[in-house]
């Protein structure tokens, strides 16, 4: 099982603080601050098991990155969470969606779910 | 031949030549045509008559001689006395002179110059009069025609006028009524839109001074002139002699009063008193103001302004009918005003709403899910190295940050369902128990002192909004437990009311009961329960029963309240099985 999360998140602390829970549980984290970002970096990822997607962002936002991902047949498989202060807005497709703001424990038992620590 | 003879003679001769002269004379009276020269009586009767008076009275000599001249006369003026009162004249002053119908044999009316002039023996006794009429009826009906015809291409004239202005006042009506409507933003660049429409058909200078909401000044937004370099001199005038707000006529005093004020001619006396120095006096007289008018802008509740138009050197003048079309469309143009304004006041308030939404649906919302990351990393930290007070401190601090995401959740939805777009509402088949039951057992987790008993058929579909239920549910199950006897459970039953008929689920908790005062208005917003301290650990905003009754509504359903000392506190929700709605929001407004 793969082991590599992807956090796309504006938000400097939330991003970070996302970063420093998901590595003290054993997991790899890779940030990107907006889509285009994102992009760039998904494409080094090696063992990637899961994107944590915010939507609204500075740049490219979370509809258009995750339209440029699906379009890319070796992230088909590629599950993505989206969080969201707007989940009702949650691009067809996704995997999951969870509302804004995160807990701690849910981000936790999702990540669980996707990758192994 | 003697004397006498020589003398006889000579009278003769004198007599035969005075009597030739008479005959000659006679023959020029009898022959004249265009004037009916006759002798009267003293009574009134014909005694002689002549070709004119034939031709114009239309008798014979034969036929007339002997006739009273009454018959010349219309009945009314012989009924009226007339005949006997032209001869009174003419016997008493000598002369008598007259125009006016007179009738002819054939019964046709003649217009006629009537001189009678008395006719005197030696002895200063009147021995009848000599009557000497011209036909003017020609000349009458000449003048009558050139009038008629005269008063006629005038109503014309009038008719075309009154038409023209109607035109005028209508194009401008329409487009004055268009640009009053469309850009009902901003009302300045209206006003002046509206002031330009005026020139130079409606006005030769038409300007717009408004009162702005907390002003003690008007000001003026719009000055309009068929010739732009007049408006920029008006601009520079007003600037070096600003108007008077104290000033008893004009914009500031109709503002003042709301009546309108109307010159067709502006008195000198008017300009004289309005100029600051003799320069300024100057200035205004070489504008010619001759013609004038201000009206109101009358809104709802107050004066907003004026509007005046002004005729200078056109020559044209304002009537009373001008002031009513002026008067008319100044109520048009403050209604438009006063839309506009409280449109701006609405867009405002729109947009710090968008904002404030904005700020607690997105921003507020990040810190606090980085808060609760980081505490939750650290709780694990502490427990990992074994440190209860750090665990302690941190479970704190976490339900802290939950209750102030909820607090905002809360005021998200009172917002929502207060100003804006309605509360979001998603309808789907929703096993009604399998929800209680989660919400349930999650107090139990946060609660594990307490008991709640849930008393529910193995399931219970219905078309629901399950999230918005759970936030009903929950926040009565909260409440129930925050406030109800520590020792005694909580119950929350769920009953079918008929066969697929409504559900009704009641939660209850026993202690001490709710306020009757506060019973009344516990579905109102800010409101909360007793300050006990138990319940203060759970405070929020008091929008949880606020909320919880909307959802219940946008369901279609019920939630009342029932609380006594002996029964305990019971909320009683019903809900309809499927309600019957297509809309996916609820609220005041169109879903955005």
């Amino acid at each position: 099982m793969n082991h590599t999360v992807l956090v796309v998140e504006d938000e400097a602390d939330l991003r970070e603080m996302m970063r420093e829970a998901l590595e003290l549980n054993g997991y790899e984290v890779v940030t990107a601050k907006e889509g285009q970002e994102a992009l760039e970096a998904i494409a080094q990822i090696e063992h990637l098991c899961l994107v944590l997607l915010d939507l609204l962002m500075p740049g490219m936002n979370g509809w258009v990155f995750f339209e440029k991902m699906r379009a890319r047949p070796e992230l088909a498989g590629v599950p993505v969470v989206v969080h969201s202060s707007v989940p009702s807005r949650a691009p067809a497709g996704v995997t999951r969606v969870l509302q804004k703001p995160l807990e701690f424990d849910r981000l936790l038992s999702v990540v669980r779910e996707f990758c192994a620590a | 031949m003697g004397n006498s003879e020589k003398n006889l003679a000579t009278a003769v001769t004198d007599l035969k030549r005075a009597l030739e002269e008479t005959k000659r004379y006679l023959l020029l009276v009898e022959s004249v045509e265009d004037y009916a020269i006759f002798v009267l009586d003293p009574k009134g009767y014909v005694t002689t008559w002549n070709l004119g008076a034939a031709r114009i009275n239309g008798y014979t000599a034969a036929e007339i001689r002997g006739k009273h001249f009454s018959v010349f006369y219309t009945p009314e003026d012989v009924a009226a006395g007339r005949c006997e009162h032209e001869l009174d004249v003419a016997g008493r002053k000598g002369r008598f002179e007259d125009e006016g119908w007179r009738v002819r044999k054939d019964g046709s009316r003649l217009w006629a110059n009537v001189v009678i002039t008395a006719m005197r023996s030696e002895s200063g006794n009147v021995v009848g009069f000599a009557k000497v009429t011209r036909d003017l009826t020609e000349r009458v009906r000449n003048e009558e025609q050139r009038l008629r015809l005269a008063a006629e291409s005038a109503a014309r004239e009038a008719k075309a006028a009154a038409e023209a202005t109607q035109r005028v006042q209508r194009e401008f009506l329409a487009k004055a009524g268009e640009a009053l409507t469309a850009s009902s933003l901003d009302y300045r660049m209206t006003l002046a839109t509206v002031a330009r429409l005026a020139v130079p058909e409606l006005a030769d200078w038409c300007s717009v001074e408004l009162l702005e909401p907390g002003a003690t000044v008007p000001l003026q937004v719009a000055v309009a002139h068929a010739d732009p370099s007049k408006v920029q001199y008006a601009r520079e005038l007003g600037e070096r002699y600003p108007p008077d707000p104290n000033a008893p006529t004009g914009a500031p005093q109709v503002i003042r009063s709301g009546k309108s004020e109307l010159y067709p001619e502006i008195p000198a006396a008017l300009l004289e008193a309005g100029a600051r120095d003799s320069e300024h006096l100057r200035i205004i007289r070489e504008l010619r103001l001759e013609s004038g008018m201000v009206v109101p802008l009358t809104g709802r509740a107050r004066v907003l302004g004026a509007m005046s138009f002004i005729y200078a050197d056109s020559g044209r003048r304002y009537t009373q009918s001008d002031l009513s079309f002026a008067e008319d469309f100044a109520r048009r143009a403050a209604m438009a005003i006063e839309n506009a304004q409280a449109h701006a006041a609405l867009n405002t308030l729109l947009e710090f709403q968008e904002g404030f939404v904005a700020i607690l649906g997105h921003d507020l919302r990040n810190p606090l899910s980085a808060i609760d990351m980081g505490t939750g990393m650290l709780r694990q930290l502490a427990v990992t190295a074994n440190d209860p007070r750090a665990t302690r401190v941190l479970d704190r601090m976490r339900s802290s940050s939950r209750r102030m995401s909820r607090m905002i959740e809360q005021i998200l939805d009172l917002t929502r369902s207060r100003l804006g777009g309605g509360l979001e509402m998603r309808f789907a088949e929703t096993d009604l128990c399998v929800t209680l039951t989660g919400i349930v057992d999650e107090s139990r987790t946060s609660h594990p002192s307490r008991t709640v008993d849930l008393r529910c058929p193995p399931s219970l579909l219905g078309r629901w909004d399950r999230d918005r239920l759970e936030q009903v549910f929950s926040n009565l199950i909260g409440n129930a437990i925050s406030y109800g006897l520590e020792e005694k459970p909580v119950t929350v039953e769920v009953r079918e009311e008929a066969l697929d008929g409504p559900i009704r689920v009641e939660v209850h908790n026993d202690g001490p009961p709710i306020p009757e005062e506060l019973r009344a208005k516990i579905f109102n917003p800010f409101r909360r329960g007793g300050q006990d301290s138990k319940a203060e650990q759970t405070a929020g905003l008091g929008l949880g029963l606020y909320i919880s009754h909307t959802i219940v509504v946008a369901h279609r359903g019920e939630i009342d309240v029932r609380s006594n000392s002996a029964e305990g506190t019971t909320f009683r929700v019903t809900l309809p099985r499927r309600p019957n709605i297509s809309s996916p929001t609820v609220g005041d407004q169109e879903p955005r």
